[in-house]
């Protein structure tokens, strides 16, 4: 049995439905991520399992306890939001204890606890600072003691790391994950930051419109995502639209060129002939050739014109119009030179690479066409 | 060929300078509004301490040795500790309880508590005799239908103070927070929200305590001679011992400077 268990869980606000049945078994131990972008209902999720929102429907169940109608401050579970909040008028030792107080330990268990936590987070000897004498960086890792101070059943995370400057947020990103696993604690960490989600989770929850639209490894997430909302919400996942024919896809070349259509070759084989699909590849898997170059075998080719490149650092990344859609292809930077607006570009990408979801069934034959197969017959 | 930066060149900050004659003006409107407001003070002390052969404060010994002056200023403080307890429990714990779960009531309650201001204290007085002169509610003459009728006019004063202390405290996280750690809806109320919107609370306290302090038209409708409070006993005084009532005016003034000096050290705290 798993450690916390969603089940059939809805939350609605008036007509707005915020979180659909969601169905979710997590082991104690794990650091999930739920990930998605504003409005997706990670945070509702997220709040509902701490008890500060009341669920519509279904129920959660931790270890095997359904705690769905018990007030939040009975379910021993720590929370850090992404505001801090921590209790402005007192020091970071008494926010770290407060919860110490209240579990009624005694003065000297109490004093332990905290020099342990602040300890754990790197802020030995800053328990008399007050939060207004503190970095952004420093107050978090305080709300993450306090949280943390009282042995939680579950460590809630709401997107702890937002309000915090790039540097700080690599940092405590990982010493978050360094001490989750110190601690074994299981752990529920929301974001929209898809980076974030992949580098520090054993589990990556993607979320759509109060639905799960893919649970996996991280791993699984980024290379595998089974529906065109994950594809296109992890990543700059290209997504070249055609139609499944024999064991290759079909894509349609502009109308208006006199461009004939292509093929693709995918590693799919499951595929009902004539289904609408869309072949996903990205962007770092695709190569620029030069005009000399042989094509292996097993390599897709299509040919497009770039219409723009950004620079990102250590890859430029070209917007190479093809047929009717666009394909974004990622340079490194010391080859981007020879690449600008208005060259045609020869582009090839490994069938292995791809990924095809199929998005709908084959269109239902017509009824002069049925009769033409029958005369056939 | 010149080539134009791309950034405009470093300007240097510019800074606020008074102009002179601003200056000037500046100054004698505060001249104007201090001598506005200590001339009858000045007035009223000369008054007060005028004698046959220069300086006495004679009147002020006298004052202070009566015995009844302790018994009014008595009656002022209790109504005005009752008003302030009632009028900032009211308004803590329903501005609390609003923002946590109701925040759609309170441009509601934002409005009613603006409304003792527009009701006339004559108008607030007379109404409150009609309803409480006659049982089971005959109130008339008792420091409690006072009280009543101080914590309603007084709302707007506490509500304004406590409502600013909260907006800036970020009360719905820090519930919450609390809640996570195991704590109740009372503790998280005194432990935490609490010390947050403390200076509100004082300054509400304060400007409440002003108020009631020298309020003389419900006192007089309400409880008259029956439970007579600070400025009664002025306004008795003065009919007959014009130096008294004098005397007593000044402290009043003295109680609320002082209030507002309070008020003002609690407030520069909070900022």
């Amino acid at each position: 049995m798993s450690y916390l268990d969603l089940v059939h869980l809805f939350k609605s606000y008036g007509s707005v439905m915020a979180v659909q049945d969601v169905n979710l078994q997590i082991p104690a131990g794990e650091f999930i991520s739920l990930l998605g972008p504003s409005g997706c209902g990670k945070t509702t999720i997220l709040r509902m399992i701490a008890g500060f929102e009341k669920t519509t429907g279904g129920s959660i169940l931790l270890e095997g306890q359904d705690i769905t109608h018990i007030p939040a401050n009975r379910r021993d579970m720590g929370m850090v939001f992404q505001s801090y909040s921590l209790f402005p008028h007192m020091t970071a030792g008494q926010n770290i204890a407060f919860g110490l107080r209240v579990k009624r330990l005694s003065h000297g268990q109490q004093r332990i606890r905290v020099h342990e936590m602040l300890e754990l987070v790197g802020l030995s000897g800053m328990g008399d600072r007050y939060p207004h004498q503190m970095s952004g960086g420093q107050q978090q890792r305080v709300a993450l003691a306090r949280a943390l101070a009282i042995s939680p059943r579950l460590l809630l995370l709401d997107e702890p790391l937002s309000a915090l400057d790039a540097k700080v947020r690599l940092q405590l990103r990982n010493e978050i994950r360094r001490i989750q696993q110190q601690l074994d604690i299981t752990t529920l960490f929301v974001t929209h930051d898809q980076e974030e989600a992949l580098s520090i989770s054993d589990r990556v929850i993607v979320m759509s419109q109060g639905r799960i639209d893919q649970a996996g490894t991280p791993e699984e997430i980024y290379l595998t995502p089974s529906t065109a909302f994950t594809a296109s919400f992890i990543g700059a996942m290209n997504q070249i639209p055609g139609i499944w024919e024999g064991s290759q896809v079909r894509v349609s070349a502009h109308p208006d060129t006199q461009i004939p259509d292509e093929f693709l070759q995918t590693q799919e084989t499951d595929l009902l002939d004539g289904a609408t699909v869309l072949v996903l590849v990205r962007p770092e898997s695709i190569t620029v050739l030069s005009p000399e170059a042989s094509v292996p075998a097993d390599c897709n080719l299509l040919s497009g014109l770039v219409t723009s490149r950004i620079f990102l650092g250590s890859v430029v990344r070209l917007s190479v119009l093809v047929g009717e859609f666009y394909l974004n292809v990622d340079v490194p930077t010391a080859q981007a030179e020879q690449f600008s607006s208005g060259q045609v570009v020869r582009l090839g990408f490994p069938a292995d690479q791809c990924r095809v979801l199929a998005i709908a069934p084959p269109a239902p034959q017509s009824a002069s066409s049925q009769a033409q197969v029958r005369s056939a017959v | 060929m010149t080539i134009a930066p791309l950034t405009p060149p470093i300007q240097a900050p510019v800074q606020a300078v008074d102009h002179p004659k601003k200056g000037t003006w500046r100054r004698v409107l505060i001249a104007a509004l201090l001598i506005y407001i200590f001339i009858p003070i000045v007035g009223l002390l000369r008054f007060s301490t005028r004698a046959a052969n220069g300086i006495s404060f004679q009147f002020y010994r006298d004052a202070f040795a009566d015995p009844s002056f302790y018994s009014f200023l008595g009656n002022s403080l209790f109504a005005g500790l009752w008003t302030i307890a009632i009028t900032l429990t009211l308004t803590t714990f329903t501005l609390y309880w609003a923002y946590l779960k109701a925040r759609w009531l309170l441009p509601l309650m934002e409005m009613l508590s603006l409304l003792p201001f527009v009701v006339p204290a004559v108008t607030l007085g007379i109404g409150l005799i009609q309803v409480f002169t006659t049982p089971p509610l005959a109130l008339t003459g008792t420091p409690q239908l006072l009280i009543g009728a101080y914590a309603i006019v007084t709302l707007p004063f506490a509500y304004r103070a406590v409502e600013n202390s909260l907006q800036g405290a970020n009360v719905l996280t820090l519930t919450e927070a609390a809640e996570s750690l195991g704590a109740s809806w009372w503790r998280i109320f005194i432990e935490i929200i609490l010390p947050c919107v403390w200076s509100g609370v004082i300054s509400g306290g304060l400007l409440v305590f002003s108020f009631v302090f020298g309020e003389f038209t419900l006192a007089l409708f309400l409880v008259g001679s029956s439970y007579q409070t600070f400025p009664l006993y002025i306004q008795q005084l003065y009919s007959y011992q014009p130096q008294y009532s004098v005397v007593m005016s000044l402290l009043s003034f003295v109680a609320t400077w002082l209030a507002a000096w309070l008020l003002v050290v609690f407030t520069r705290r909070k900022n």
